[in-house]
C-alpha cells in the first residue's frame, strides 16, 4: 500500500532524511520510532505530500505522491480542526469537499463513533484536548482514506486520556481496513496500535531495524503487561539508546 | 456535559459578565471627572468662555442643533439651528459612500497582497510608504485632480479608511496557519476554493479588525474632507461656528464625531460578530 524508496530530504544545509526505505502492506498498522528531531514527522510529511523528497520515490496505492489529498488522512498533535466551524462541520468537511450529499449523515454518525454526538453544535474551542483529538480523527476517517497517518496524535494528552485513546483508536482501526502509519516516541502506543515498528536511526533518519508485534489476541493495556511486547519494549529501547 | 462542565461553563460566563459590567462603569467615571472638571474652571470664572464655553452653553447648543425649528436657507451662512437633520446625514452619507469604497478596494488588495509573496514584493513597498502620509497632505492633491467640494472630500476619505484596511486583511492572511491550509487540502479542498474556504474565514477577525481602524481613520478624514468647499456636514458646521467664535458648537460638532464614530464601530462589530465570535478567547 505505501512503498517508500530510498528517500532523501534536505533543509537547506539540514540533512533530514537518508535514504528510507519503508513498505506498509494494506491494512497494516505500522510504527515509527526513533529519536526525537530524527526527521520521522518529515517523512510522514512527505506521506501527506505536505513536502516532497529531493531524492527517492514515495508511492501509495502504488501511485507516486505528488501532493496532500482525500485518500491520505492526516491527524496531528495539535489537532488541527477549523475553529470557525463547529465540530459536525468539520467533520463533514472532507466530504462535503468531494460533493457527498449526505456529508451531514457521514459527519453525525463518526460522532456518534466517537462519543462526540453531544457536541455537535459545539465550538472547537470549547472541547477538550481528548475530544479535539478525537474529533480530528473523525475529520480524518470522515473522506474514509485508505491511508491515515497519523504524528503522534495523542502526544499533548495526560497518561490516563492517551490509554483511553489508544484503545479507543485500536477499536475504531479493528473495524476497518485503514492502512496507518504511526509516528510516535512513545514505545507504549506503539505496542498498543501496531501490527509492527520501524525504528529510525538520528539525524539523518535512516532505517535501521523492523519488528513485528506479535502479541497474540492481547489488545488495549494488556498488551502491555505481556511477556513478548516487554521483552520487545527492552529490544527497542536498547536499539533507541544506541541511536542515540 | 457533566455537572461539574456545567458549573464551569456558568461560572466563566458570569465571570465575564460581571467583567464587562465593571470595564462599563469604569468607562463612565473618567468623562464624568472631565465634565466635573471643566463645570469647575467655566464656573469659577479663571478661564473665558469663549476660550471653554460651559458644559450648559453646549447642552442648550445640543439642543439647538437637534430640536430647534430650522431656519430658511441664506445663501453663504451654514445652518446650525435645526441643522441635524442636513448635517449629519450629509456626513454620514460621504462616510458610508468611501468607506464602503475603501473595504471594496481594500479587502481584495489586502488578499493579495497577503496571499501573494510576488504581488507583494511590487505593491507593499508603496502601500507602506503611503500609508504613514498624513491625510492633510493629500489635500492639494485632492484640490487639483477633483476640484471643491464632494469630490475631494470622498477620495479623502477613501484614501484615510482605505491603509489601515489593506494592512491589517493583508496581515491577517498572512497570519493564517499553514496547517489550515494543509488539512484543507488533505481533506481534498481544491486549491481554487482555499481563499473562501480558508484564507478568508481565517483571517476575518483582521479584517474587521482592519474594517473597525478604517472607520475610524475615515471620520477623522470625514473632518478634513469637510474642509474641501462641501455644503453640509458636521465639520463644515464645526469650522463655520470656529469662524463666528461660537466654540459651545464647535465642541457639539465633537461630540457628534464621538457618537458617530462609538455607533458605526458598533453596527461593524454586530454585523460581524456571528462569523468571529470563535477568535475570542
Amino acid at each position: 500500500m505505501i512503498d517508500v524508496r530510498g528517500c532523501s530530504k534536505h533543509f537547506g544545509s539540514l540533512e533530514v532524511l537518508d535514504k528510507v526505505n519503508l513498505r506498509v502492506a494494506q491494512g497494516e498498522v505500522v510504527a515509527l520510532l526513533g529519536p526525537s528531531g530524527c526527521g520521522k514527522s518529515t517523512l510522514l510529511r512527505m506521506l501527506a505530500g505536505f513536502e516532497h523528497p529531493d531524492h527517492g520515490e514515495l508511492l501509495v496505492g502504488g501511485r507516486p505522491v505528488t501532493g496532500p489529498g482525500p485518500d491520505r488522512g492526516v491527524v496531528d498533535q495539535a489537532a488541527t480542526l477549523f475553529p470557525w466551524l463547529s465540530l459536525r462541520d468539520n467533520v463533514a468537511w472532507g466530504p462535503r469537499a468531494a460533493g457527498r450529499r449526505d456529508a451531514g449523515m457521514i459527519a453525525d454518525r463518526l460522532l456518534e463513533e466517537t462519543g462526540l454526538a453531544a457536541f455537535a453544535r459545539a465550538p472547537v474551542r470549547t472541547l477538550s484536548g481528548g475530544m479535539r483529538q478525537r474529533a480530528a480523527v473523525a475529520q480524518a476517517m470522515a473522506t474514509s482514506p485508505p491511508v491515515l497517518l497519523l504524528d503522534e496524535p495523542f502526544g499533548a494528552l495526560d497518561a490516563q486520556t492517551r490509554i483511553r485513546m489508544h484503545e479507543w483508536l485500536r477499536e475504531l482501526l479493528d473495524n476497518r481496513a485503514t492502512t496507518v502509519v504511526l509516528v510516535t516516541h512513545d514505545i507504549d502506543e506503539a505496542l498498543m496500535l501496531a501490527d509492527s515498528l520501524v525504528l529510525l536511526s538520528a539525524r539523518p533518519a535512516a532505517t535501521v531495524a523492523a519488528m513485528t508485534i506479535d502479541v497474540g489476541a492481547a489488545r488495549g493495556r494488556a498488551v502491555l503487561s505481556d511477556p513478548r511486547a516487554v521483552a520487545l519494549k527492552r529490544q527497542v529501547l536498547d536499539a533507541l539508546l544506541t541511536e542515540t | 456535559m457533566t455537572a461539574l462542565s456545567k458549573a464551569r461553563v456558568h461560572i466563566g460566563t458570569r465571570a465575564r459578565a460581571m467583567t464587562r459590567g465593571r470595564a462599563d462603569w469604569r468607562g463612565v467615571l473618567v468623562p464624568l471627572a472631565l465634565v466635573a472638571l471643566w463645570s469647575g474652571l467655566a464656573g469659577s470664572g479663571l478661564v473665558s468662555p469663549r476660550l471653554l464655553p460651559p458644559p450648559w452653553d453646549v447642552i442648550t447648543a445640543i439642543g439647538e442643533f437637534l430640536f430647534a425649528p430650522a431656519r430658511g436657507v441664506i445663501a453663504g451662512v451654514v445652518p446650525f439651528e435645526g441643522a441635524a437633520v442636513v448635517h449629519v446625514p450629509a456626513s454620514v452619507g460621504r462616510l458610508v459612500l468611501s468607506f464602503g469604497v475603501a473595504a471594496v478596494v481594500g479587502v481584495p488588495l489586502g488578499l493579495a497582497l497577503g496571499l501573494s509573496r510576488r504581488f507583494a514584493a511590487y505593491v507593499d513597498p508603496l502601500v507602506q510608504s503611503l500609508r504613514p502620509v498624513p491625510i492633510f497632505a493629500w489635500l492639494p492633491l485632492a484640490f487639483a485632480w477633483f476640484g471643491l467640494g464632494e469630490g475631494a472630500a470622498r477620495a479623502l476619505i477613501i484614501v484615510g479608511a482605505l491603509f489601515p484596511i489593506v494592512v491589517s486583511t493583508a496581515d491577517g492572511v498572512a497570519r493564517v496557519p499553514r496547517v489550515y491550509r494543509e488539512r484543507a487540502l488533505a481533506l481534498g479542498t481544491p486549491r481554487a476554493r482555499l481563499l473562501w474556504k480558508v484564507y478568508l474565514p481565517a483571517a476575518l477577525p483582521s479584517v474587521v479588525t482592519g474594517l473597525r481602524l478604517g472607520v475610524t481613520l475615515g471620520w477623522m478624514s470625514v473632518v478634513v474632507g469637510e474642509l474641501t468647499g462641501t455644503r453640509y456636514g458636521v465639520g463644515v458646521m464645526m469650522f463655520a461656528a470656529r469662524e463666528v467664535g461660537r466654540l459651545d458648537r464647535v465642541i457639539v460638532g465633537i461630540l457628534c464625531f464621538a457618537v458617530l464614530g462609538v455607533l458605526s464601530d458598533l453596527a461593524l462589530r454586530m454585523i460581524f460578530r456571528p462569523f468571529t465570535g470563535w477568535s475570542r478567547a
